[in-house]
């Protein structure tokens, strides 16, 4: 990556780069989760029971409830690296 | 295997009149906008300087004028949704430009934006398959109501993620070129791994990205023109569309990566649906020395601006090249998505 600006001083441009780096490590993140949620959503949740919509009750429940605890867990994961990101980013007062 | 006749003329038409309409017709419409007083100050420059807004209607003609076009060489119902959601997309977006709507109203109001796709799709049957291909792993049986469900909800989310991200002069242009090409990437790569694929479909993404190309051109730092959530909210609703008539769902939602991670940050750290004017903190504020500094005070939002500002100050320019630069990430691993859905 080229220096983003000539009147940057090198510290701080190092400080900007390492901020695109960790941000890039997130969206990298982001996108494993959904290829995993997305084996997970194939192989373990869409076999349970029957189809949706001829099955009975509880197969289709639990099909929801897991579909949309991936969702969750794909919403924790982000939370949590935008906590250790800002927390490593901001400036001690 | 190279385009026949009707098929170049047809991605030659979708990407020139676009730019021709917008590159003719854009200065005399700044000039006009100008003339009624519709300017906005853009509030990241050391100066004031007041810029004319909205130039969305423009671009929504410009997008128009493109999918008219592919739908006069070849008639077919996609081009015809990709109009019928800019239109309904521009229409709330140009009535939030003039008179303003809540942060809850609008997404709601853009679930209408779903409602081509959807009665065409009852209508023809052959708009989109209820399916998600999935990357490696293959696709979901179909699904006609879930799809259904998952239709009405993209538009707001994919609207809003755009808007949310229009901020900085160039950001939202510059970001709409990077999606699109990922966009028309992944269509490519369907279109070789399926017999009779029908070229209609990725040349319904031209329009879009040749607006947003010429667009460039007067929103980049320092900008000449605004777009507008008319213009932000269109780009957004047609792009989940195409999204979905091209059958790139997952590879195209994450080309959005960044812009989802801003929207959902924003969400949580106001705790809900708030407008930009409603902040009462601002994730960043303009320093004496002319360079943007993230606020440090816990409260404020949360944006992906103010993430790659923290610890270090930025100009303008340099914060949307680095927005970009993760645009252009997240698009390479979009591409690899698609390749992995299709090619292997």
């Amino acid at each position: 990556m080229r220096p983003l600006d000539t009147d940057l001083r090198p510290d701080v441009v190092g400080m900007s780069r390492t901020n695109i780096y960790g941000l890039m490590l997130i969206i990298t993140i982001a996108w494993l989760l959904i290829l995993a949620e997305s084996y997970l959503f194939i192989a373990v949740i869409r076999p349970l029971g029957p189809s949706i919509h001829i099955g009975p009750l509880p197969s289709s429940f639990a099909k929801i409830i897991l579909t949309a605890g991936l969702g969750v867990l794909w919403v924790a994961v982000m939370f949590t690296l935008d906590i250790l990101y800002s927390r490593r980013g901001r400036t001690p007062t | 295997m190279l385009p026949t006749g009707t098929e170049l003329l047809t991605f030659i038409l979708a990407f020139a009149l676009p730019c021709i309409v917008v590159l003719v017709f854009m200065p005399r419409y700044l000039d006009l906008l100008r003339s009624r007083g519709r300017l906005a100050t853009d509030v990241h420059k050391p100066q004031q300087t007041k810029v004319p807004t909205p130039a969305g209607p423009l671009l929504i003609a410009a997008i128009i004028a493109g999918e008219v076009a592919i739908y006069l060489v070849n008639p077919s119902t996609i081009p015809v949704v990709a109009i019928e959601v800019t239109l309904i997309a521009g229409a709330i977006g140009i009535y939030d430009d003039l008179r303003g709507l809540g942060g809850i109203v609008k997404p709601l109001l853009l679930t209408l934006a779903a409602v081509p796709l959807l009665i065409e799709e009852q209508v023809h049957h052959s708009l989109y398959a209820a399916v998600l291909n999935f990357p490696l792993f293959g696709a979901t049986g179909t699904h006609f109501i879930i799809f259904a469900i998952l239709i009405v909800a993209a538009m707001p989310v994919s609207a809003n993620a755009f808007n949310m991200l229009d901020a900085f002069n160039g950001e939202i242009s510059g970001f709409t070129v990077l999606v699109s090409v990922a966009l028309a990437t992944g269509v490519v790569m369907e279109g070789l791994a399926t017999p009779n694929f029908d070229y209609i479909r990725l040349a319904a993404v031209l329009p879009l990205a040749a607006t947003a190309v010429c667009f460039y051109y007067y929103n980049k730092f320092p900008a000449k023109a605004f777009d507008g959530d008319s213009g932000s909210l269109t780009f957004g609703a047609l792009y989940a569309t195409l999204a979905i008539m091209g059958g790139v769902e997952i590879a195209s939602l994450v080309a959005l990566i960044p812009a989802v991670l801003n929207s959902y940050y924003i969400l949580y750290s106001m705790r809900g649906l708030v407008e930009h004017k409603q902040m009462e903190l601002r994730p960043t504020y303009l320093g004496k020395d002319g360079k943007l500094h993230a606020t440090e005070k816990a409260k404020a939002p949360t944006t992906l601006v103010r993430m790659i500002l923290l610890g270090s100050p930025m100009g303008e320019k340099q914060i949307v090249q680095s927005i970009l630069t993760l645009t252009v990430f997240a698009c390479a691993l979009s591409i690899l998505t698609s390749a992995l859905t299709w090619l292997v």
